[in-house]
């Protein structure tokens, strides 16, 4: 088991190195070019060429590609982050500290997405065929087929602009220090992000339990009269939630990767909107870093739900 | 000799030069510039955060080394200009940091007069001329931040003359040398303050101004906060603070405001009719900022003969452009580059409204089958063009290809990110027709465009050595233009060019020349009533913008 975590562990590696590549590559690859940006054609749509080439020496993009590659990695290696092409500030810090923001989203919806979605499906697997079966599937289509960006838009026009219940967007609350604040700042933003899971939870949690209700341990179960509660959540639903918890934990990577809209819409400091308006400004560093960071944090929920899918089902070894 | 001594001739001299600088202080003293006192704020100081809302990023809240069209939302809030336009977009001493200037040599040193008692901000001491000309001199010094060179090559150096007096010198006249400075070329920062933080690079994060709010944070993506002055030259700043957000998303902005969580906000054009149904909201524009339309490739065949270029504008309509792309928020412009009620605006509707460009698709498919037959084209006539990736310029493009379309023309166009993108295209000099646009506060910028040495010329600087030829009329036309720029340029004086710059226009649109600003911007901005000061009066300087300063939140 540790041999294989190890060895999981390490093919993390080669992953990495080519994520850096191809991002590296489809940057450069792009018509656009950040020295122009920064070389400021204004008003006169001017672009002095001296200054061009001043602004490219400067940045380093005048040496060839896999020198530039290599003096990236290089930094990445050494902790040396670099500094944004555009506002000349430190990467590292501007991404750790939206990357805070992220994971506390992420998590939220990823919590939100859980609970609603495995207490739906279960409802919907018990009264199968019923007419809250029918509901809760229909929420769950509408919740993958409804795109994230008019869902949020129209739960501010309604929460903030008509009912002036919630805030229309932004951040700026604690959860430690001012609770109530956060979770007024985070909660259309978290029914956005965790709709689409519990969807998918729903669905997944709904055909699984299906099946496990069909097993004759179950109908054992009902013959010595346990409480049909009892035997849907003492023995149905442990066995039908292996591959619901696989799945969730593979969607944590996914929500923190994929939150970018979400952030967009409700004005949200966090890595994904910040690596966008970099990518929008051909700030390769901030793209780059951004990315490799977020690839990073897919790598690392797949990695822990590998473990947790070990630590559940103990008849799976790898070794 | 002639009966003088050398040692008598030196004393003269030396009489002579001290007579010469007494008298001059003596002049100086009695004919400086009356003193104009500073425009008093809107209201007293009522504490609290204001908040604004902005469209996108600023590339850094230090104006002199911000690089976007769009950036002066942000750095007014705490960087102000030696010269300040008002909301004619001519000079407004009242707030400028010099309250007057004179021409003097014959318009090759202008000599600025500064106000006394003008503190920067987190006591960095008074602004005095030192600062003035250190700020200035920058220009030409890439090394400190410096992208405006090129705008400033007429300028040699500033000098201090004393504590409060300035003089730039001039290596050749430059008519435009005031307007040019209305930008963020002439902001004034401490030097004391430049040095502390070790150069440019930091003071692009931290700058220190004159401005009524100190930066205190900026958050790349979030917006920046900056906080009160309370020694600002013009009284006491209304807030404590002020927090300028950034919220990309035009939908999220107008809820922003109608909310009253964000005070000002920025409005694009699709979200102009919702907030002004909103009887919260009170909106605000100024129109003939800047235009919107195409460039041609003069050079590059068919696009050389001008009954094409004609044929082209006159089957667009306009009003229905306008209507179906832009819903209404711009107008059709019956000028050129500057609006007609510009102080350097012409009056062109004679041929926007005359046979000469009139939207009439039967004669611009007559004059196009005219050049067909004649120069031996199939029909219809291909072109290539660029357009940007943005909802409405796409729209135009397809607009554009519709119109063209009726009349035996077919338009082949790609579309790229961005401005950077097309520029790069209309470089290739492949493409006949780009969809571009441009600012429009100063007859300077007209040089880029239509001078043939034009940064931004790319038909007849650019693409001369791409195969791109002008016809022995269109050369004629192109000579005038440069000579009537240069004339212009080199008067002594605003009110003496601005006939010439008509003139310019005048020919450039008879000529259909470069690039055809057929709709007039407007910058629409949106203040939520019941909760902030300053919105009863349209608060928008001449370059379409606002001044964070000048607002307030209501009590």
């Amino acid at each position: 088991m540790r041999k294989y975590l190890l060895r999981r562990f390490l093919n993390m590696i080669p992953t990495l190195i080519l994520v850096s590549l191809i991002v590296f590559s489809l940057l450069r690859l792009l018509p656009s070019d950040p020295v122009r940006i920064l070389a400021g054609i204004d008003d006169s749509g001017a672009i002095d060429p001296a200054l061009y080439a001043r602004i490219k020496s400067e940045l380093g993009l005048d040496r060839p590609l896999i020198v530039q590659y290599a003096s990236w990695v290089s930094g990445v290696v050494s902790g040396d982050w670099g500094k944004s092409y555009l506002t000349g500030m430190q990467v590292f810090p501007q991404i750790v500290d939206r990357l805070k923001f992220t994971v506390q989203l992420g998590v939220a919806a990823w919590v939100f997405g859980v609970i609603l979605g495995v207490s739906l499906g279960t409802v919907s697997a018990i009264k199968r065929n019923s007419a809250a079966d029918i509901a809760v599937t229909t929420f769950a289509i509408s919740g993958v087929a409804i795109p994230h960006f008019w869902l949020g838009m129209m739960l501010i026009i309604v929460f903030a602009v008509w009912l002036g219940w919630l805030p229309f967007g932004g951040f700026n609350a604690n959860l430690f220090s001012s609770p109530g604040l956060w979770l007024k700042h985070m909660l259309l933003p978290t029914l956005v992000l965790g709709t689409g899971l519990a969807a998918i939870l729903m669905r997944q949690t709904r055909a699984a339990l299906l099946e496990v209700m069909r097993e004759q341990y179950i109908l054992t179960a009902r013959s010595k009269g346990v409480e049909e509660k009892w035997v849907v959540l003492r023995h149905a639903m442990k066995n039908s939630l292996l591959p619901v918890v696989t799945i969730a934990s593979l969607q944590l990577g996914t929500l923190i990767g994929g939150t970018v809209v979400t952030e967009t819409v409700f004005t949200l400091p966090g890595v994904g909107k910040f690596v966008v308006d970099a990518v929008i400004q051909r700030d390769y560093l901030v793209v780059q870093m951004g990315l490799l960071v977020l690839t990073i944090g897919v790598m690392l929920s797949n990695f822990a739900a590998d473990i947790l899918y070990t630590y559940l089902d103990p008849r799976i070894r790898y070794d | 000799m002639y009966g003088t001594s050398p040692r008598g001739s030196q004393r003269t001299l030396l009489l002579s030069l001290i007579l010469t600088a007494a008298l001059g202080i003596v002049v100086t003293s009695v004919l400086a510039a009356e003193l104009v006192p500073p425009r008093p704020l809107p209201s007293k100081s009522v504490g609290g955060t204001l908040n604004l809302a902005y469209f996108r990023e600023v590339s850094s809240p230090d104006g002199f080394q911000a690089n976007g069209s769009f950036d002066r939302m942000y750095f007014y809030a705490g960087n102000e200009v030696l010269v300040a336009m008002g909301k004619d977009g001519l000079y407004d001493p009242s707030e400028s940091l010099a309250y007057a200037y004179d021409v003097l040599d014959d318009g090759k040193r202008y000599r600025f007069h500064l106000r006394k008692g003008v503190q920067f901000q987190g006591d960095y001491g008074e602004m005095t001329a030192a600062d003035v000309a250190w700020s200035l001199n920058r220009i030409h010094r890439p090394d400190m931040g410096s992208r405006w060179s090129n705008v400033f090559r007429a300028m040699d150096r500033a000098e201090e003359v004393d504590k409060y007096t300035v003089d730039v010198y001039l290596k050749e006249l430059d008519v435009n040398l005031i307007t040019r400075m209305f930008n963020r070329e002439s902001i004034v920062h401490s030097r004391k303050h430049w040095e502390a933080v070790g150069g440019h690079e930091q003071h692009k994060l931290h700058p220190i101004g004159t401005g009524p709010y100190q930066l205190v944070d900026w958050k790349v993506g979030v917006g920046t906060e900056w906080v009160k002055h309370p020694q600002y030259w013009r009284g006491e700043p209304m807030m404590d603070r002020v927090n300028i957000r950034v919220i990309t998303e035009n939908r999220a902005r107008l809820a922003a405001l109608q909310t009253g969580e964000v005070q000002v906000a920025w409005l694009q054009a699709e979200q102009v009719l919702e907030a002004q149904k909103d009887p919260n909201i009170k909106v605000w524009s100024v129109s003939g900022v800047g235009w919107d339309g195409w460039a041609w490739a003069l050079g590059l065949p068919p696009l050389d003969d001008i009954r094409l270029r004609r044929a082209l504008v006159k089957a667009v309509d306009r009003d229905a452009l306008n209507k179906s792309v832009y819903l209404n928020t711009m107008r059709a412009s019956q000028s050129h580059t500057f609006a007609p009620e510009s102080p350097y605006g012409i009056d062109g509707a004679e041929l926007w409204q005359g046979d000469w460009l009139k939207y009439d698709p039967a004669a611009a498919k007559k004059l196009v089958h005219e050049v067909a037959k004649e120069r031996g084209l199939k029909l219809p006539i291909e072109l290539k063009g660029v357009c940007e990736r943005r909802p409405d310029r796409q729209l135009v493009c397809e607009f554009l290809q519709a119109a063209w379309d009726e009349i035996d023309v077919k338009l082949n166009f790609n579309v790229v990110s961005n401005a950077n993108e097309r520029l790069q295209v209309m470089e290739q000099c492949q493409t006949h027709v780009n969809q571009t646009g441009g600012l429009m506060h100063a007859p300077y910028l007209m040089e880029g465009a239509l001078q043939s040495t034009g940064e931004n010329s790319y038909s007849s600087f650019l693409c001369k050595d791409k195969g791109h030829k002008l016809n022995p009329s269109d050369l004629q036309v192109q000579a005038d233009i440069d000579r009537l720029l240069d004339l212009a340029t080199r008067q002594p004086s605003m009110d003496k060019a601005v006939d010439i710059y008509k003139q310019v226009q005048m020919l450039a649109l008879k000529n259909v020349w470069q690039y055809i600003p057929a709709m007039l911007r407007v910058n629409y901005y949106g203040c939520h009533i019941a909760t902030a000061g300053g919105c009863e009066e349209n608060p928008m300087r001449g370059d379409g913008h606002i001044r964070p300063g000048d607002f307030w939140v209501k009590k």
